[in-house]
């Protein structure tokens, strides 16, 4: 709750596919690359809108999301704790793989290093003890290795290829 | 719109956009990956082929670097292979690249210098974070290269069984924050202190299952250091004589030091000076071998006391009731803890030591206790309610009256001697306005919604908020 007359400042930002979002300041500020566009800009007025013309809504409302909360536990002083663990478990449990790369490349350009060592360690998580194929399918990256190339680099490391689980 | 359009085309000509990150960050996604798994990633795709060589985190264990270590292969062609495998890539990647975390599982054998050799390697790629463990029948001698290392912030140091550890004579760390012993063994207190004190950019100092033989002080008397723990209760030490302090005196002296926790047996004497910006303390307490008596008892926790009295935050935990019992007598011990906010209590039996510990800190601000009640108990509750029941006689404690906003109140199975600190914290309690009650997880009393109501109905001297969870 706001204290009377400390009305609560709004930071304006507006997505790539032009979508305005209206974020509270202390979320809005864990962002890096707002917080510098405001320190750049000093005085800049209150209803400055700040474009970030490489996040669409869909992963910027995720990262909102995420952010609020984080920012709630640190005022509780319940950082590092369960309900934190579980919150995050809650939040990445229905994120599909596409989402989440869309939510890291987004946390990346915004600059939010708490929110990328979690989305890191979820990937990492995700992607332990996989297949080569499935790493590629994961990253939507093409093989453009030609067979026999792919198979000298198999063979070079054979005994790195023991034991990996199916997919 | 036009902005939209160039996204859009961007997603089209784009399949690859997410391996397209920063290097930093497909670093950082596969920081955790041993080094072997890294490699077979090589077969991805062209640009991936040459990842791991300039990827600045190694991961190197010999327990996991092959799915099956022992199938087919003798203890010591294991060995040599994985010797094999990690002069292999200390040779192929790139040595441009600085090191940002090592991690090495190894065996170390007499007569075999090649774990001094990769240390030698690892330094030289200015090495920040280093994690050792090591299976090793002879003394490991801390390297001069590592002791001199300019890039080496972070080192741990882990032994499988206790292993005797040589320090260096001629001075510390250079610029190591972060230390941290688990199970080595120090054969000399004096070199120990020197040690500890010359390594002069040292926060934090993690002494874990470590063996002080014939020590007569642990001396840590250190300028810069912030955090301090003493680990000597951990279990599974695989019957090694982890002897904690038994013997010998602990001594702390450091004057910034904002977060000290010590667990283990008690030690005979303390000497805690200095710490005066202490902010944050962890006490657990275990039993020790022969019982001593409430004289001696008296007298280790009023020196620990003493010397941490002026920290914010107290967390508290006994493993034995010896340490309970002078804190519950009348004139048993008398504690001063004047600058604590926030206590943290984990009760055993009864608790009249709790109220010894309200009256000691006149300006406590939230207090949790966490009930660990003995399971075996269970099967007597009735009878042991009437035993253990105990009673508060109301008075006037400081910070009930000015300070203590908020209790919280973990795992209560509603037994009377809790309902009875419910009682008198609600009471007594003129600022209070928080109550929490958990209710443990063996709590299966269909009374609940009675006695939620009974508590509902306690008189009340503050506008309390009364909040009543379940277990998890």
């Amino acid at each position: 709750m706001s204290k009377l007359g400390q009305a609560k400042r709004i930071i304006f930002l507006k997505t790539a596919d032009g979508q305005l979002f209206e974020v509270d300041e202390p979320v809005a500020m864990e962002f890096e690359i707002v917080k510098s566009f405001f320190d750049e800009n000093e005085d800049a007025a209150d209803d400055t809108v700040v474009p970030l013309p490489n996040v669409s809504a869909e992963p910027l409302a995720g990262i909102i999301e995420f952010c609020k909360a984080h920012v709630e536990f640190r005022a509780n002083g319940a950082a590092g704790k369960d309900e934190v663990k579980k919150f995050n478990a809650e939040y990445i449990k229905e994120k599909s793989n596409e989402q989440l790369k869309e939510l890291i490349l987004a946390a990346n350009y915004l600059n939010i290093k708490e929110m990328l060592d979690f989305l890191t360690e979820t990937i990492a998580n995700r992607l332990k003890n996989k297949s080569v194929e499935y790493v590629r399918a994961f990253f939507g990256i093409e093989n453009d290795f030609t067979p026999q190339e792919e198979e000298a680099v198999r063979k070079e490391y054979e005994w790195a290829f023991e034991g990996v689980d199916e997919d | 719109m036009k902005m939209v359009d160039t996204v859009e085309n961007q997603k089209l000509e784009d399949g690859d956009r997410f391996s397209n990150l920063p290097d930093s960050i497909i670093h950082q996604i596969f920081s955790s990956f041993e080094t072997i798994d890294l490699i077979r990633l090589s077969a991805v795709s062209r640009n991936w082929r040459y990842l791991w060589i300039s990827m600045p985190y190694l991961n190197l264990d010999i327990n996991t670097v092959w799915s099956r270590p022992l199938a087919n292969r003798s203890f010591h062609t294991l060995i040599e292979k994985f010797k094999d495998f990690v002069n292999w890539v200390l040779m192929s990647q790139d040595s441009s690249v600085d090191i940002q975390r090592c991690r090495l599982f190894c065996y170390h054998f007499a007569q075999d210098n090649t774990l001094y050799r990769w240390i030698n390697v690892v330094t030289r790629r200015n090495v920040q974070d280093f994690d050792l463990n090591l299976v090793s029948d002879v003394p490991f001698e801390l390297p001069r290269c590592l002791i001199t290392c300019e890039s080496l912030t972070s080192f741990k140091l882990c032994f499988d069984t206790p292993r005797v550890v040589k320090l260096p004579t001629f001075g510390g760390f250079r610029r190591l924050k972060t230390l941290d012993f688990l199970r080595v063994e120090f054969p000399d207190f004096i070199l120990l202190r020197e040690f500890v004190s010359n390594c002069t950019l040292l926060d934090k100092l993690i002494l874990e299952a470590c063996i002080f033989r014939d020590f007569e002080i642990l001396d840590i008397c250190s300028t810069n250091l912030k955090i301090l723990t003493i680990h000597n209760n951990i279990e599974g030490n695989r019957g090694e004589e982890c002897d904690g302090l038994h013997n010998c005196e602990l001594k702390v002296d450091c004057p910034n030091l904002v977060a000290f926790n010590f667990l283990g047996p008690s030690a005979p004497d303390y000497s805690l000076q200095n710490l005066n910006c202490l902010k944050e303390v962890y006490l657990h307490l275990d039993s020790k071998e022969n019982f001593p008596d409430v004289d001696v008892c008296v007298y280790e926790l009023g020196k620990i006391f003493r010397g941490v009295c002026n920290t914010e935050v107290l967390k508290l935990s006994f493993d034995c009731m010896e340490f309970v019992y002078p804190l519950a007598l009348p004139n048993g011990l008398s504690v001063s803890f004047c600058n604590l906010k926030s206590l943290f209590l984990f009760v055993l039996i009864e608790a009249d030591h709790i109220i010894t510990l309200l009256n000691g800190s006149p300006n406590l601000e939230s207090l949790e206790i966490f009930y660990e009640w003995y399971e075996e108990e269970e099967e007597d509750y009735e009878y042991d309610e009437d035993y253990y029941f105990w009673q508060i006689r109301d008075r006037a404690i400081p910070c009930l009256t000015y300070h203590l906003k908020k209790v919280e109140l973990i795992n209560v199975l509603g037994r009377r001697t809790e309902l009875e600190l419910v009682r008198f914290l609600l009471k007594n309690g003129h600022v209070l306005q928080k109550m929490i009650i958990s209710w443990g997880s063996g709590f299966k009393n269909p009374r609940e919604d009675v006695l939620m109501s009974r508590v509902m109905t306690l008189p009340t001297s503050s506008n309390v908020e009364l909040t009543f969870e379940q277990p998890d």
